[in-house]
This record gives structure tokens, sequence and C-alpha cells, in this order.
């Protein structure tokens, strides 16, 4: 069974949890005979996710289908899960992912991913925040209001 | 999703009169259909007068505000997003050497393969220069991009790294001998 999970601990009690939704087995009963970290193949090129989502909302159960741009699998399923996180409030023990494919710059379906994919793509940073370079180099002060124009 | 600033339009009326925001770029904006669904994107009009430093493939930026490799050099290869300002990058220096860092590609003389460089935009300030690099170029194809359009002359010639440069030299000022601060304070005067 593949997984996404944080650690070893959380891996092992999310396959128990789906096992037990595949077959009348239990923790007690069986046994992980092996348990591996799958890394991602191209892990600095730039793919385009699409994720199918279950998740439980507070009146319901319902699918989704969400698309991140991300350099991996497990970042892609990060995203979604802070994003699941802050747009619709679920919780990660209310989320199973379901599949986690790569989609190909053609097949994507969501405006906000595909905005991202045109040809020659180029924004402005229009606020521009001045950070110090270090921590030490922090004032709370300053002399002059900065200019946040680039 | 794309700022309203972003959304002039290029649309006449009945009249051919042209209609649109008063601070519509001079030569109107670009816009995109994508795909059969009819969908509509402003994009970025290079010519637009406000905004001259745009992040595209190619920019060269600083980096600041980053540990490890703050103050170097580099080019952005390839755009993640832009709502969480992550980008690919690769990294140029002097010697077009890259160091080893999560955040910066590492390129060994023996070409290994670099670890993911991603960055998020807030780490970065960009620079009024630009590569003519295409989306994902390789360090062979930047290197001679970067000797080609002399980027390292072209930034030791702004007043930015020139500033830098300076304050790095008071900063190793010391009391003594010839580089001391009266002795650079005199010379001012």
């Amino acid at each position: 069974m593949r997984l996404f999970a944080p650690n070893e601990v959380i891996a092992k009690s999310r396959f128990w949890y789906f096992l037990r939704k595949l077959k009348k087995v239990k923790k007690v009963n069986g046994e992980i005979v092996g348990i591996n970290e799958i890394f991602e193949k191209k892990p600095i090129q730039i793919k385009n996710f699409g994720i199918w989502i279950r998740y439980d909302s507070r009146s319901g159960t319902h699918n989704m289908y969400k698309e991140y741009r991300e350099l991996s699998r497990i970042a892609a399923v990060e995203a979604c899960y802070s994003d699941m996180a802050s747009r619709h409030r679920a919780r990660s023990r209310s989320i199973q992912v379901i599949r986690v494919a790569e989609v190909s710059n053609a097949e994507v379906r969501r405006p906000y991913i595909k905005q991202l994919l045109l040809p020659n793509l180029k924004f402005p940073l229009p606020h521009r925040v001045i950070r110090a370079a270090d921590k030490s180099h922090r004032a709370l002060f300053m002399g002059s209001r900065p200019s946040t124009f680039y | 999703m794309l700022q309203p600033f972003l959304q002039s339009t290029d649309r006449d009326d009945q009249h051919g009169r042209k209609i649109g925001r008063q601070d519509d770029p001079p030569g109107g904006s670009r816009r995109l259909r994508l795909g059969k669904q009819g969908y509509f994107m402003e994009t970025f009009d290079s010519r637009n007068l406000t905004f001259q430093r745009v992040v595209e493939i190619g920019r060269v930026v600083v980096m600041i505000n980053y540990g490890p490799d703050a103050g170097k050099l580099a080019v952005i290869v390839d755009i993640i997003d832009h709502n969480r300002h992550h980008l690919l990058y690769k990294e140029l220096n002097g010697s077009n050497r890259l160091w080893p860092s999560y955040y910066g590609l590492a390129l060994m003389p023996l070409l290994r393969v670099p670890p993911p460089a991603l960055l998020a935009f807030r780490r970065l300030t960009l620079t009024p220069l630009v590569l003519k690099v295409l989306r994902n170029a390789g360090q062979k194809i930047l290197k001679a991009a970067i000797e080609k359009q002399d980027i390292a002359g072209n930034w030791a010639k702004t007043s930015w790294s020139k500033k830098i440069g300076s304050r790095a030299k008071r900063s190793a000022n010391s009391d003594f001998a010839s580089n001391s601060r009266s002795t650079v304070l005199y010379k001012k005067l």
C-alpha cells in the first residue's frame, strides 16, 4: 500500500486504518512485513500534480480533485493537506488521498495552475518587503519609511 | 490569481475609441486565450512603465535574507507559482561555481546531479538584468549566456553593486595604516 505520512509511526497507523477498510484484519492480528520510503524520481523537475481526495466535512463526505504545481508528490500532498485545512477546515484525519498523478501541461484542468503554464510567464513583485539579511540586523524602528517599490 | 492592476485592457468601444483603465500601459496588454473554454488571461506587458523588474525566466536576482547564499547572484530558471512565490534558480557567482546548500543548486566540477533549488520570491531581490535563456536552461547554456551577455560586467556597472562594494570596503577599514577611516575621509575631502 502506498500512502503519505510524515513519519513511519503514522504510516503504520494509516496502513492499518486503510487495511481495515479493505479486509477484516486488525493490527493485533496482522504484521507489517516491510515499510519503505519512496523517493521522488526527479525532484528537480517542476511537475503538475492532480490529487483526488475524499474528505469529511462537517455535514457530509465529499470527493475532490485539486491540482498543485510542485517538485515532488510528497510536496504536492503536503500542499494539499495544508490547502484543505485552510480552505475547508479539514483536518488530516478527515482526508483520504485517493490518487496522486502527475498531470501534463495539456491535461491541467484548474485555471489557477493553467495561468502558471503560460509560455512567457512574467509578473512583477509589486509589494517589496525589505527584510534584514539576518536576525542580528533586524531593527525595531527605522529612520525613514521604506519604499516598497522595486 | 493575477492582481487587479494587471488586468488592463485593450478594448475598443463601438466608435473605435480605446476603453479601459486610465493607467493602461501604452502598448496595451496582450490577452491570451486558453483552450476552448475561452478563458482569458492577462499577461504582463513588458513595456509597462511602472514595473520594469519582472519575475521571468532569465531574470537575474540577488539573494538577500538568506543565510548561506546571502548576497549572491542567481538566475531564475523556472517558476513554480506566484502565490507562494517559489522558483527554481541556478546560482552564479564570480567564478560560476555553485555552492551546496538546501536552497542552492550544488554543482561540483564533476557535474553531479544537483539537489532541488527552490526559493521563495520574498527571499530575493530582482535586479534590472535579464539573461536571454529558455526555461530550465542547463548549466552549460547558462554559463555560455552569462559570459556572452557579460552579466558580471553589467552587474559591476550598476550603482547597486558599486554600493555593495563600497560598503564592503568601508567595513574592512580599520583605524590603522593606509586604509584607515580617517585617511579615507581626508581623501574624500
